[in-house]
């Protein structure tokens, strides 16, 4: 049986996140960086009992839809699915651009013989105001009427498809959902799905977006996030410098003692000391991650404080926190994504570097540029 | 690996004896739907669980606003007590897998009356509430994974469950799908004009359309040698799983039937099997005009052999159960090699001649052994997730 | 197309077009919308839906299968008794 953990190497990183250009920007956030201001934003359900409710939330972002892959059949698609497209378009190109390695074949929307590409993405908002469309035009007008082209977009696919559709990807297509952890296991399951022969490679991303309809599902008192991020992924080779995705455990902790259980799960992966030089925790319990950064043990960043709370796509943004933050700090660095729900449900990735670019450009010839890996940002 | 227990909800009632029942009784289980007031809708049948069924789980699983969550949290208990694995206690490395298509959201469709919709709490934009019925009635202590792929949700769950359990993650995993009919689906498959007024039957010329069904199908799966070594005995093996897509549309298959093409190849490849090892094939079979004609081309094609490939879907007895059609279909996979029954294609009056290239089962199935059933699903988005799944008592199938 | 009874086959083309991700000049009525538009049958069911919507009446499963072109579309609208102007 081929080992799980230590076998993925980051080939690129696609980003749509409001206020964040590039991996960069988003490892200066990491470091402890200014976050930017939030706006409050009124949503609305038109033709239903919900009010209006006030949000703090970032302006809707653009999807800057990369032209290789623009063109017909994107009008009807809802905008969670576009962000997905022109993440996942980002982060399987990224790699054609330069060092130090490349994709196993020179760009994912150009697939050659690399053997197939799985798609996984984590999202609880997916496809959740098209549901609550139908389920209004079905209160509203006369059976048979509802949209036919919005049904089909009403189930939580609608990114994995699309990717899978525009980007010509026929392996493995998985979408998970849930808390913050299932961005985590996306990860996880890209890394089984490689390590048994289902793939060759793998677009693993989550995203959110915000409508009176996913306000209702969210935490109370963070930012409503919206975005979308993805990385691609490959096997790494021994030796090979580069972003790499460590050991990584998935369990379910005893609820009644979740600092406790967290520690636990942060000893099974980094030993007692030393290694990661900080941890991205995805978690909508403030309290805990407040606890863990009382340890002292390493800096402890809160995406949902930071960024907001973005439901399934959580994990999957820690795990592209910590990528970006190890692109842009020197190697080796290491960096922790820890997400935690309340139910107890609970995974840890450990996403290294080593070696040095080959390029004075960084690791996917983009502007990135080196940050401190002092702080404690929390 | 092994199958070590089932359960069930669906159509038929609670319990996967009373879903085999069902099947082998050649019970259709379509009926006017009686959740919902269709009395406008042009089409009003649904597969539904019944009543009695549902109001039986009171004794067994506590209240939730979702009753999928219920389904789930049944299925998984007697999966589990089947499989002889104590449900609580934090002494086993226990994880969840678990597929759906549209988590909770069905509990929004109860606001839906004439004018305004009428907002029931906030359940239905929490898809993790999925999981909390089973969390209350099962002590997990490895990972919960909860998938929502599409249709092929219950195979994504017994494949990622496989794969914990291979990888030594967990010792038992619990793999399920689970859907609650829903409105808002009846709603777009009115508007998509692809609803069986009557009944769905798959493969025949005269198919009009599906039929959504409801229920939750689990699986608990272990490594055989654990199974033997506490006492226990394979209901089934699981001897391999493949996934594709087909990159092609968002709610119509490859019409070369791609993916699935993949996945049959996939799954006898690493399973070391041929075409002509395959002794029944499970099919998807929703009763729509264009799928089920690009679904017998396809198994046609990948499993091309000395003989036809054997075929029947059990969608014209439990409708198309969506996120739990895959996991309630593995069951009966299960039960048919344990038994040694084909189940038949129910509904079917008169073969598609386009479906020519499939041998399809009679209404009546067939009495023979079975070694090795395929069981494929697709859905919208284009996902396709494939489970070969062979006899107990045999090493290789 | 605010009158029942009354519309003009520019409107349904611009609506067509809107659909269909094409330019309304494309929409010809003899352009057929598989082959030649290359829509996808969800695309023409959105179509049929909208029409059934704005003008208040319904076609049949039938009648909507049955079409092929922008020209079949308006022969079964004026088949309904609606006045479809230029």
């Amino acid at each position: 049986m081929p080992p799980v953990d230590d076998c993925l190497a980051v080939r690129g990183l696609g980003l749509r996140l409001p206020g964040v250009a590039d991996a960069a920007d988003l490892a200066r956030l990491v470091a402890g960086g200014p976050l930017p201001p939030v706006p409050l934003r009124r949503f609305e359900a038109p033709d239903t009992d919900l009010g209006p409710v006030d949000r703090r939330t970032q302006a809707p972002v653009e999807p800057r839809i990369p032209a290789a892959v623009a063109g017909r059949g994107l009008r009807a698609l809802p905008p969670e699915s576009l962000l997905a497209l022109a993440a996942a378009a980002d982060a399987g190109t990224a790699a054609a651009g330069g060092p130090p390695d490349r994709w196993l074949a020179p760009s994912v929307l150009d697939p050659a013989d690399a053997g197939p590409a799985a798609v996984l993405w984590a999202s609880s908002s997916a496809g959740l105001t098209e549901y609550a469309t139908i389920c209004v035009e079905a209160s509203t007008l006369d059976p048979g009427l509802s949209s036919p082209i919005i049904g089909p977009a009403s189930a939580f696919n609608g990114p994995a498809a699309t990717v899978s559709i525009r980007l010509g990807i026929d392996g493995p297509n998985e979408t998970l959902t849930g808390g913050t952890t299932a961005g985590l296991a996306a990860l996880v399951e890209a890394a089984r799905l490689v390590s048994y022969g289902d793939a060759a490679r793998a677009l693993v991303g989550g995203s959110a977006t915000v409508s009176r309809w996913s306000v209702a599902g969210l935490a109370d008192g963070f930012v409503a996030g919206e975005g979308a991020g993805c990385l691609a992924v490959s096997p790494g080779r021994d030796g090979e410098p580069g972003i790499r995705l460590g050991r990584f455990h998935r369990t379910t902790l005893d609820r009644s003692d979740l600092a406790a259980g967290c520690r636990d799960l942060l000893r099974t992966v980094c030993g007692p000391a030393g290694g990661p030089v900080a941890a991205v925790v995805s978690t909508l319990d403030t309290e805990l991650v407040r606890t863990l950064a009382d340890d002292r043990v390493r800096p402890v960043w809160h995406l949902e404080r930071a960024l907001g709370d973005f439901g399934a796509a959580g994990g999957l943004l820690a795990a592209a926190c910590a990528v970006a933050y190890c692109a842009s700090a020197p190697a080796p660095t290491s960096v922790l994504a820890l997400a935690i729900e309340p139910s107890g449900n609970a995974a840890i990735l450990e996403v290294s570097s080593w070696g040095a670019p080959t390029s004075s450009s960084g690791w996917w010839g983009d502007n990135s540029r080196s940050v401190g890996v002092s702080g404690s940002p929390t | 690996m092994a199958v070590s227990g089932v359960g069930a909800v669906s159509a038929a009632g609670l319990g996967a004896d009373a879903l085999w029942t069902a099947v082998t009784e050649r019970r259709v289980l379509t009926g006017p739907v009686t959740r919902f007031d269709m009395s406008r809708y042009p089409a009003r049948c649904g597969a539904e669980v019944p009543a009695g069924a549902v109001a039986d789980l009171d004794a067994m699983v506590p209240g939730h606003e979702s009753l999928a969550a219920r389904f789930l949290a049944a299925g998984a208990l007697e999966a589990l007590r089947h499989a002889g694995i104590p449900e609580q206690g934090r002494g086993r490395l226990l994880g969840v897998f678990v597929g759906t298509v549209m988590a909770t959201r069905p509990v929004l469709d109860r606001g839906i009356g004439s004018g305004r919709l009428d907002v029931p709490g906030r359940t239905w934009a929490d898809p993790d509430a999925l999981l909390a019925t089973l969390r209350e009635v099962v002590t997990v202590t490895g990972p919960t994974v909860l998938f929502a792929p599409g249709c092929a949700a219950g195979n994504s769950a017994v494949a990622a469950g496989a794969r914990a359990v291979a990888a030594g993650e967990v010792d038992v995993a619990v793999c399920g799908g689970v859907s609650e009919l829903s409105l808002e689906i009846l709603a777009m498959f009115t508007s998509l004009r692809a609803l069986a007024v009557d009944t769905v039957r798959p493969f025949d010329v005269n198919r009009r359309g599906t039929i959504p069904g409801e229920g939750a199908g689990v699986l608990v799966l272990e490594r055989v040698d654990r199974l033997v070594a506490r006492g226990g005995r394979p209901l089934a093996r699981i001897l391999a799983c493949a996934a594709a897509a087909d990159a092609h549309n968002p709610t119509q298959p490859h019409p070369d039937g791609n993916g699935l093409v993949s996945t049959i190849h996939g799954c006898l490849d690493r399973a070391r099997l041929t075409s002509d090892d395959v002794d029944w094939v499970c099919a998807h079979g929703t009763g729509t005009q264009a799928s089920d004609g690009i679904e017998a081309r396809a198994v046609a094609k990948a499993l091309a052999g000395r003989r036809r490939p054997v075929v029947s879907s059990i969608k014209g007895q439990f409708g198309h159960a969506e996120g739990a059609a895959a996991a309630l279909e593995a069951i009966v996979a299960v039960r048919a090699l344990a038994d040694g029954l084909v189940p038949g294609n129910v509904t079917l009056v008169e073969p598609d001649p386009a479906c020519g290239g499939i041998d399809l089962v009679e209404p009546a199935g067939r009495r023979a052994p079975l070694g090795v059933v395929l069981s494929q699903a697709f859905g919208f988005g284009g996902g396709v997730s494939t489970v070969l799944l062979g006899r107990g008592d045999r090493a290789t199938g | 197309m605010a009158q029942r009874g009354v519309v003009s086959a520019a409107v349904l083309r611009d609506l067509a077009a809107e659909i269909f991700e094409v330019n309304p000049d494309e929409i010809t009525e003899g352009a057929a919308f598989y082959e030649d538009l290359g829509i996808d049958s969800v695309q023409k069911v959105e179509f049929v839906v909208r029409i059934e919507r704005q003008l208040g009446v319904r076609l049949t499963d039938e009648e909507a299968a049955g079409l092929q072109d922008f020209g079949d579309t308006l022969a079964v609208l004026r088949d309904r008794g609606i006045s479809v102007g230029p």
